[in-house]
């Protein structure tokens, strides 16, 4: 059982902490969605560049929800049936925030190091 | 972090059997598949393509699933329930296996911890008192032997009033007393103390107080204290019993207390009911009737060390005062036994106990024997662990094929393992509470009781709980490890042999063990029942198959001598003129009570040369008494009211004393002399009768005189023996009433018959002899098991090799006799062992036979036999099966 997990890593280049993040901002800028609506926004904002397992989406919800970052509830989906629908909590703003900030910032420092390369 | 708490939470929640979770999951999960599936078929896909196309895109739904499972419930938890689960079913699919490997378990278990718990009891456990490491006896030699009963009263004073060295010392002794409470009397075992005893012991009141504190200080208060038992027993627990007025051998005292739960005091094996304090003064003559108050004479001395003081200081320091006190006092300096002696601190945490002389080698030995069994039960469990271990190999394998981790099938198989030696030892446990029990039954109960508490020992437990497990561990896990090695495709071919020829030579070294280990236990049980058998039928001497006895204690205050001698005389005749009853007498003594006395007999007017001073047994009875005991008299007369006091002194002698100091020469009328100078009595001997054994059957016989117990000292204890012409129980309530009737505040105890105190004379030989009996017989049924199973399993896998030969013509009566060939082998290399074994062990055990010597060829010869037979037996089953084997079944299977 342990080598599957090391298949899905590998088929996936995508890391645990960067799935969570994209799942919370997408959460975050289009309100309340069920899994397949989320797997569905994420593949469409990547524009098929990022090959994602959907089913991943779902473990990642389980971690957002075990840290209080996204809360579920039962709704009524598109076509009348019962589908769990997350939303982003206060503290998952909050932690949406802080993630930001840290990628931008880290995005920053990559740019200007292979900017300096460049002068070299 | 309130997600650390929310991840318990939901860990908890699994492992409660929270499965709504994973609905919830398994119907979002298949909502989003049907979208994905209505997207593609929507894309133009067919269903089936769609729902391929579905399930590749969303990836490993079994491992999503299972990753969301193990946020639920706690793994280790999990597979460990999941491991005890299949381990419970497995044990109960093979009942035999099971209850064979629980029931040699337990019973290893148990035997061993009861056995030892009994030893922790007597031997080894420390009072029940504050820091008993720092208490001490005073131990004076006296020739070889060491009395810790005699220090002279002046070295206690100096002792307790030596404030440097000692925290305190006390001195106690023990009386059977009459206690009379709410018009009811009863006998009890009362113990006289000093005041301090209980704040140097360290022990407070349960209820009330102990002594109040003059009485600490050396004054005198009637104050009684009674035992926590005996409050229970006799006064219900009841709390008003504090201030209660009891009466103490005729005399008042005041209840001011209850000692607490599971405090007996300083002697191990007794409990005494009540405790009062010594008369400080010893010239006091206040309560003649109660003689131990008085501290006066030679005392035993058990004294605190003050915490920083060493042993070898106090030693020192006593030994200086102990040869002052000799130097000052005349009367210790002229005293022969304590020139040149020097004083002796004992360390005693453990109190005394009259016990530990007298079981201390049969409990050793016991205790030897019961961890022989263990053995064999651990042999035999890694017996049937390894027969099960092969039998198993295929299944490992296949599930090692399907996928199954190799660390995960081996936590397995050490589960199932330590299943087995737990449950065993948990089976061990009930029955080392119920052994205890059987073996405080075979402690003798004289007119001491001998009261101990007992109970399972947990160091003991431990231990052999360990001894099991480890083997569990060991012949579980080995065979598993090898089992689950990748070499899987030979494991699943069929036919293979494998490693299996090693197993086999392992278990047969196990079955050989097993079996020179039982030889060895089997001799020694047929030694020891031998023995008993012996002692049993040494002619004692007496005749007294329908004989009770009583014992009473007169009180002496409230009985003069000369009323005294009345009672006993109306008692005697009343009794005898009961129905059914043939004749009574009385003993001081009297055979097997313990306290039969000895003194030096000398012959008067015998020249000096040839006048050999001797010890014989010496006895106060009374008319009848011999005839009661159906001792015949050889000449002469018995006793008769005629030998009053008054009268002149008579005796009576056995046939050995007859011959000791008289040689040919007719004793009738002839005097002895009794005692030593200068309390030396004369007699008149006016009768000879037969001689018999006094304080144990095994003794070398000695010379006994009897004196009349109406004559000379006043009875202090004495039994009555009652004859009866038929059966002897429909009496025992007229002989009461008789007592009543005479005077009803009379305690009268240790109600027998003859021949069970004659039985309770060899309790150390019959605790051996039934043990090892048994023990004898549970080690051979073990290894006669064992070998079955080995045999089986031997003939079960040659089942091919032997269809072969039948097939090629031998006859089934030739292959029963091969294969108990191979069974007779292993058990006569096991009885070759087991022989050698107890040759060398012969001598460790010969002081305890009985006219038997330890390398007694019959015996051994019938233990051997026994043991062939029953092994014989255990492989005739599997060889019979192995003549019946048909070939064309066995060539056509594995």
């Amino acid at each position: 059982m342990s080598k599957g997990r090391h298949e899905e890593a590998q088929k996936s280049e995508v890391l645990q902490g960067t799935l969570d993040l994209m799942v919370l901002k997408v959460l975050d800028a289009l309100g309340p969605q069920h899994g397949y609506g989320i797997a569905r926004r994420i593949e469409q904002v990547s524009q098929q560049v990022l090959q994602l397992n959907e089913g991943t989406v779902y473990t990642s919800l389980l971690r957002l929800q075990q840290r209080g970052w996204i809360a579920s509830d039962w709704g009524a989906s598109e076509n009348n049936r019962k589908a769990k629908y997350y939303s982003i909590t206060k503290s998952g703003r909050k932690q949406l925030a802080r993630e930001t900030e840290n990628w931008e910032r880290i995005a920053g420092v990559i740019g200007r190091l292979l900017s300096l390369e460049g002068k070299g | 972090m309130i997600h650390h708490l929310r991840a318990l939470a939901a860990r908890l929640r699994g492992l409660f059997g929270d499965r709504g979770a994973d609905r919830e999951l398994n119907d979002e999960i298949n909502t989003h598949l049907r979208l994905l599936t209505e997207r593609y078929v929507r894309q133009g896909m067919t269903e089936t393509e769609a729902a391929q196309a579905a399930h590749r895109q969303f990836g490993n739904i079994t491992l999503l699933q299972e990753v969301n499972r193990e946020t639920r419930g706690f793994k280790i938890i999990d597979t460990l329930i999941q491991d005890l689960s299949y381990g419970m079913r497995l044990l109960l699919k093979s009942p035999g296996f099971t209850t064979v490997a629980l029931l040699s378990l337990g019973l290893g278990i148990g035997a061993n911890t009861a056995i030892f718990s009994l030893m922790d009891a007597i031997f080894w456990r420390h009072l029940p008192v504050s820091h008993p490491e720092q208490l001490v006896s005073i131990v004076i030699p006296l020739g070889e032997r060491e009395d810790p009963g005699f220090t002279p009263l002046a070295l206690f004073r100096e002792i307790q009033n030596n404030n440097q060295i000692f925290a305190g010392a006390i001195t106690n002794g023990a009386d059977g007393l009459s206690l009379t409470v709410d018009g009811a009397t009863e006998r009890v075992m009362g113990e006289v103390v000093t005041g301090n005893y209980f704040s140097v012991l360290g022990v407070n009141a349960f209820r009330g107080r102990t002594f109040s504190a003059e009485v600490a200080q050396g004054a005198w208060a009637p104050e009684a204290i009674l035992s926590y038992d005996f409050w229970q027993r006799r006064f219900g627990s009841d709390a008003g019993v504090v201030g209660k007025t009891i009466q103490l051998n005729g005399y008042s005292f005041t209840v001011v207390g209850v000692s607490p739960p599971h405090f007996f005091g300083t002697e191990v094996g007794m409990s005494p009911e009540v405790r009062v304090p010594k008369l400080p003064d010893p010239l006091d003559q206040t309560m003649p009737a109660m003689p131990l108050l008085k501290l006066s004479g030679y005392i035993p001395v058990m004294a605190r060390l003050k915490p920083d003081v060493s042993l070898q200081q106090a030693q020192a320091a006593t030994e200086v005062v102990y040869q002052r006190v000799i130097q000052d006092d005349p009367h210790l300096s002229s005293n022969p036994r304590f020139r040149g002696t020097h004083i002796r601190l004992l360390p005693s945490p453990r109190g005394t106990s009259r016990l530990r002389g007298e079981f201390g080698r049969p409990l050793a030995l016991l205790l030897g024997l019961v961890a022989l069994v263990l053995l064999i039960a651990c042999a035999n469990l890694a017996n049937l662990l390894l027969g099960r271990a092969a039998a198993r190999r295929r299944e490992l394998a296949v599930r090692l094929a399907i996928g199954a981790g190799r660390a995960r099938l081996i936590r397995q198989l050490f589960t199932e393992s330590l299943l087995i030696s737990f449950l065993g030892g948990a089976l061990g446990v009930l029955l080392a509470y119920w052994a205890v029990d059987i073996l405080f039954g075979f402690l003798p109960q004289n007119h001491i009781r001998t009261l101990l508490e007992v109970e399972p020992n947990l160091r003991a437990l431990g231990f052999t709980l360990g001894v099991t497990v480890l083997t569990g561990i060991l012949f579980g896990l080995a065979p598993a490890l090898q089992a689950t090695r990748p070499e899987i495709a030979s494991a699943l071919k069929s036919g293979s042999t494998g490693g299996r020829r090693r197993v086999i030579e392992l278990r047969q070294a196990l079955v050989v063990a097993e079996v020179a280990l039982a030889l060895l236990l089997l001799i020694g049980a047929a030694l020891f029942v031998r023995t008993l058998q012996n002692l049993k039928a040494v002619n004692a001497g007496f005749d007294a198959d329908n004989v009770l006895l009583f014992t009473m204690k007169p009180v002496h205050q409230r009985y003069a001598p000369a009323r005294l001698r009345n009672f006993c005389s109306e008692l005697l005749e009343r009794v005898e003129r009961l129905p059914g009853v043939r004749s009574a007498g009385l003993a001081e003594a009297g055979p097997f009570s313990g306290r039969e006395g000895s003194a030096l007999i000398t012959v008067p007017g015998s020249p000096p040369q040839t006048e050999r001073p001797t010890r014989a047994f010496v006895d106060r009875v009374s008319p009848h008494f011999f005839e009661s005991l159906g001792i015949p008299l050889l000449a002469g007369r018995d006793f008769s009211v005629a030998d009053q006091e008054g009268a002149p002194n008579t005796a009576i002698i056995d046939e050995i004393a007859a011959r000791d100091f008289f040689n040919e020469v007719n004793p009738i009328g002839r005097h002895l002399a009794v005692g030593r100078s200068p309390n030396v009595t004369e007699f008149e001997i006016i009768g000879v009768i037969k001689a018999t054994k006094h304080r144990s059957v095994r003794e070398a016989n000695q010379p006994a005189v009897y004196l009349s117990i109406l004559q000379g000292d006043r009875p202090w204890m004495p039994t009555l023996y009652v004859r009866a012409t038929n059966a002897i129980t429909p009496l025992t309530a007229s002989i009461r009433q008789t007592f009543q009737g005479l005077d009803k505040d009379l305690p009268v105890f240790n109600i027998k018959t003859f021949e069970r105190q004659l039985n309770e004379s060899l309790a150390q030989d019959r605790l051996v002899a039934t043990l090892s009996g048994f023990f004898g017989v549970l080690a051979t049924m073990l290894a006669a098991i064992g070998l079955y199973g080995v045999m089986a399993y031997a003939v079960a896998s040659r089942t091919q090799e032997i269809g072969i030969r039948m097939a090629l013509g031998a006859q089934p009566k030739g292959v029963l006799w091969l294969v108990m060939w191979e069974t007779l082998r292993l058990v006569m290399v096991g009885v070759v062992i087991g022989l050698s074994a107890a040759l060398a062990a012969a001598r460790l055990i010969s002081n305890l036979l009985f006219d038997l010597k330890p390398t007694d060829p019959l015996t051994i010869a019938m233990a051997a036999l026994l043991m062939i037979g029953i092994a014989a037996l255990a492989g005739y089953l599997p060889a019979r099966r192995a003549s019946h084997v048909d070939p064309l079944v066995a060539l056509r299977n594995e």
